[in-house]
Order: C-alpha cells, then sequence, then structure tokens
C-alpha cells in the first residue's frame, strides 16, 4: 500500500499560545511531515524528511502597506526563510534546519518583539469587534426610532440590544481576558529578563 | 543620539562592526555569526527591526537601489556610536580584570 503524502490536522491554538503551536509544527516536521498551508484551526502537512525543516511564527499586520509587507517578505526570502501559510495576521515561516535556528537561544529582544505584536494584534481585534457591536447597537436603536408604531419591531431591537449588549462582555471576559492576561505574564517575565540580561 | 552610558545591544553592536563594509541583510547576518563564531545568530526579524531603528536613528544609511537587495552602511554618527561603546567596553573589561585579577592578600 502507497505511504500517504498528505495530511490534514485539525487544531486549535488561541493567539496567545503561539509557542505551542510552533512547537507542535515542528515535532512534526521532526517526524517528517511539513506545513504547507494553513487554515482556520486546520494545519496541512507534506511528507519530507525527518527534520529538514523547522517553522516559526511571526506577524505582520494586515493593515501595514502591501509595500512594507513586501519588503519583510523579500528579505526573509534573502535570509532563506520562506512563507508558507498566512493566516489573519500570522505568517508561518520556514527555514531548513541545516541553516542553523531562527534566533539566538534567549533572545529576549526577539520574544518580547513577538509578544507585542501579538499584544497588539489582540486589541486591534478587539476594537474591531466592538466598533461591528456599536454599529449594530446604532442600527437597532434607528429601526426601534424609526418603527416605533409597530410593538413587535420596538420589543425585538430592544431584546437583540441586550443580547447584543450582553452577549459582547461575555465574549470579552471569557475569550479576551485570559489571553491578555498571559499575556502580560509573558512580557512581564520578558521585563524582567531583560534586567539581568539582554 | 545616544548618550555616553547607553550600552548597544550584541545584535545592534555587531549589526553596525558587520556594517563597515556595504552590505545587505543576508550578509549582515553571516558576518556576525562569523565574527563571534557562530555565537550570535541573529534572527530575521530581530535584524529586520534593528535595521528599521538605526534608519530612523540614522546610524546607518541605505545605499541607492541597485534591484530588490538592499544595501546599508554605517555613517559618520553611527561610527561614533561604535566608539564610545569601545570606549564603554574597555572600561568594563579593565574594571573587571583589576578586581579579579588582583593579587589577594
Amino acid at each position: 500500500m502507497e505511504k500517504k503524502e498528505i495530511r490534514k490536522i485539525w487544531r486549535f491554538y488561541s493567539i496567545a499560545d503561539y509557542e505551542k503551536e510552533e512547537a507542535f509544527l515542528n515535532e512534526m516536521a521532526r517526524a517528517g511531515w511539513n506545513l504547507t498551508a494553513v487554515g482556520f484551526c486546520q494545519y496541512i502537512f507534506r511528507r519530507g524528511n525527518e527534520g529538514e525543516y523547522i517553522y516559526k511564527l511571526d506577524m505582520v499586520e494586515r493593515t501595514e502597506s502591501d509595500q512594507v509587507k513586501e519588503s519583510y517578505f523579500n528579505f526573509l526570502t534573502d535570509c532563506g526563510i520562506r512563507v508558507v501559510g498566512e493566516f489573519k495576521d500570522w505568517i508561518y515561516l520556514q527555514k531548513r534546519a541545516s541553516e542553523g535556528p531562527f534566533d539566538m537561544k534567549n533572545d529576549t529582544y526577539a520574544k518580547l518583539r513577538q509578544v507585542n505584536k501579538v499584544y497588539s494584534f489582540s486589541l486591534r481585534t478587539v476594537c474591531n469587534l466592538l466598533r461591528i457591536f456599536a454599529v449594530i447597537v446604532l442600527v437597532l436603536i434607528l429601526l426601534q426610532v424609526l418603527m416605533s408604531a409597530n410593538v413587535r419591531v420596538a420589543e425585538f431591537c430592544g431584546g437583540a440590544m441586550l443580547g447584543v449588549g450582553i452577549g459582547s462582555l461575555i465574549a470579552l471576559v471569557i475569550i479576551w481576558v485570559p489571553i491578555v492576561n498571559k499575556l502580560r505574564r509573558k512580557v512581564n517575565k520578558l521585563i524582567d529578563d531583560i534586567g539581568v540580561n539582554l | 543620539m545616544n548618550t555616553a552610558n547607553n550600552a548597544l545591544t550584541e545584535a545592534v553592536y555587531y549589526i553596525l562592526l558587520a556594517l563597515v563594509e556595504p552590505m545587505h541583510g543576508y550578509g549582515i547576518m553571516q558576518q556576525t555569526a562569523a565574527l563571534s563564531n557562530g555565537r550570535v545568530r541573529l534572527s530575521a526579524g530581530t535584524l529586520y527591526g534593528a535595521l528599521a531603528s538605526l534608519l530612523d536613528k540614522g546610524w546607518i544609511e541605505q545605499l541607492p537601489d541597485d534591484g530588490r537587495k538592499k544595501d546599508y552602511r554605517i555613517t559618520a554618527a553611527g561610527r561614533k556610536v561604535l566608539e564610545q561603546e569601545l570606549l564603554r567596553l574597555a572600561e568594563l573589561l579593565e574594571n573587571g580584570r583589576n578586581i579579579l585579577n588582583s593579587p589577594s592578600e
């Protein structure tokens, strides 16, 4: 029987767990499965040589101009690094293991830079979500005022507003607060490290 | 500008040293690894960020573009920063040697 060449794996990592995600990808690569594409909670691997590549996650703001992004991608290419996947602001980098590691072992600066990118990404995401909620609520208010004659529509709008409000609050507390806390702990630890050893 | 007591990171120190000769990004990484016998390896992200901030400070400059790869070179201001850093490092070294090598009574 022919050996399977492509594998699709579903995994969920929160944005604060990028180190675990990286570790997972590198473990797969050591076993001979090389990442070729990334989607939402989805990783596609192709069989290759064991330990041929190493992987790293990086972030590039999607709001960055194409020129900035292109110049960074060109720079990575010049450094022997390939962008194998992109999802949201994350980019998945691949490098030949024989060309040495991505980072110095204890490069606090590089780590801080990465946490900061993730931190600002999560802030941006929350701001965008809040903006969407605000628009929804505004539309509902408008609808309620315009359709005040119709009791059922007005009631629906009131209920929907309450739902959106409470829903977004719960989503913030359950999803966002733990992520921010985790990132903050990472930042604090790195700042302590810098006091001793840059 | 850099004040006298500001230590440079190893990355910045080696980037500035490498750029005494005009060089592109990958060249800087290789030069740094060679100078430090493989001890200091710049990650692409670190180098990219450092180059941007060094350009911003005016310690390095970009040479006129002749294609996709960009060449960089140290400026007079950058050279001055390196010289100050050498003085600082010499002080550290001297104090360390004096105290650790002083014959104990």
